[in-house]
């Protein structure tokens, strides 16, 4: 267990618990947001987030939706490309979709690069 | 290190020590004559991914590339102190020019031109008199 909690400090590296607390609140901010789309759904027949919750499946993208959100809160967090605040959380619970490929795209970004040669 | 970096398998760039004392494992690094106790490195170009250093030892001067996507550095080139200096004086034309908003071209001497330079390692002095200085400093 002590194991985990290391290889865990050293991905998140530091403030651990900050991005840990912003990625569970953002969680439960998805999940809310959720929810409640899933309840105008039900009541208007419309989606806000383009969700379609027919059946066993709504469970299953409530889930995903919120853990989607946990995870990109988490992550954008600890490679601060977010700044952890309720405002960011808010923002991740609705539109974690969008930010996830911004993530991505920091992590790989296209910068100018040096081309290597071989010493003569 | 960055989390991004790990998620991408990447490792750590070599720091300012480990920089010089790669330069021993170019072919043209000399133990006899070479000292990488005195060397000093100036860091020219840095991304992300990439750090391009300049490493000046009592005897030669070497360019080397540190890519965190690669297991090590790689060394470029690297050119003997008599075609850098001449009677005292740094002889070997260094020029610098723009190239975009962020980075810049410098070409030392004739054989190694076009190298990316970031302009942000550069804001107090230029990279011409800065590369001129890190020559004077270690071969004069």
């Amino acid at each position: 267990m002590e194991f985990f909690e290391k290889v865990f400090r050293f991905l998140m590296g530091e403030g651990v618990e900050k991005h840990m607390i912003f990625g569970t609140s953002s969680a439960i901010v998805g999940l809310l947001i959720v929810i409640l789309d899933c309840a105008y759904f039900l009541v208007k027949k419309k989606s806000l987030l383009f969700l379609s919750y027919r059946g066993f499946r709504a469970i299953f993208v409530i889930v995903i939706w919120g853990f989607g959100a946990g995870l990109v809160g988490l992550i954008g967090g600890a490679i601060n490309i977010l700044q952890e605040n309720l405002q960011a959380c808010i923002v991740v619970g609705i539109g974690w979709p969008a930010i996830f490929p911004r993530i991505i795209e920091s992590a790989s970004s296209r910068e100018e690069t040096q081309v290597a040669t071989k010493e003569e | 290190m960055k989390i991004s970096s790990v998620i991408l398998g990447r490792r750590d760039f070599y720091s300012n020590e480990e920089i010089i004392d790669f330069t021993k494992k170019s072919k043209n690094y000399n133990p006899e004559e070479e000292n990488t106790h005195n060397a000093e490195a100036l860091m020219i170009f840095q991304t992300s991914n990439q750090q391009t250093w300049l490493v000046s030892t009592n005897e030669r001067l070497y360019c080397i590339l540190d890519d965190i996507r690669n297991d090590e550095p790689n060394i470029n080139w690297s050119v003997a102190k008599e075609r850098l200096t001449a009677e005292g004086q740094v002889t070997i034309e260094i020029n610098a020019r723009d190239k975009s908003g962020k980075t810049g071209l410098v070409d030392i001497g004739p054989e190694h031109k076009n190298w990316l330079f970031s302009k942000g390692l550069f804001k107090e002095k230029n990279i011409d008199n800065s590369i001129r200085q890190l020559i004077k400093n270690k071969m004069l």
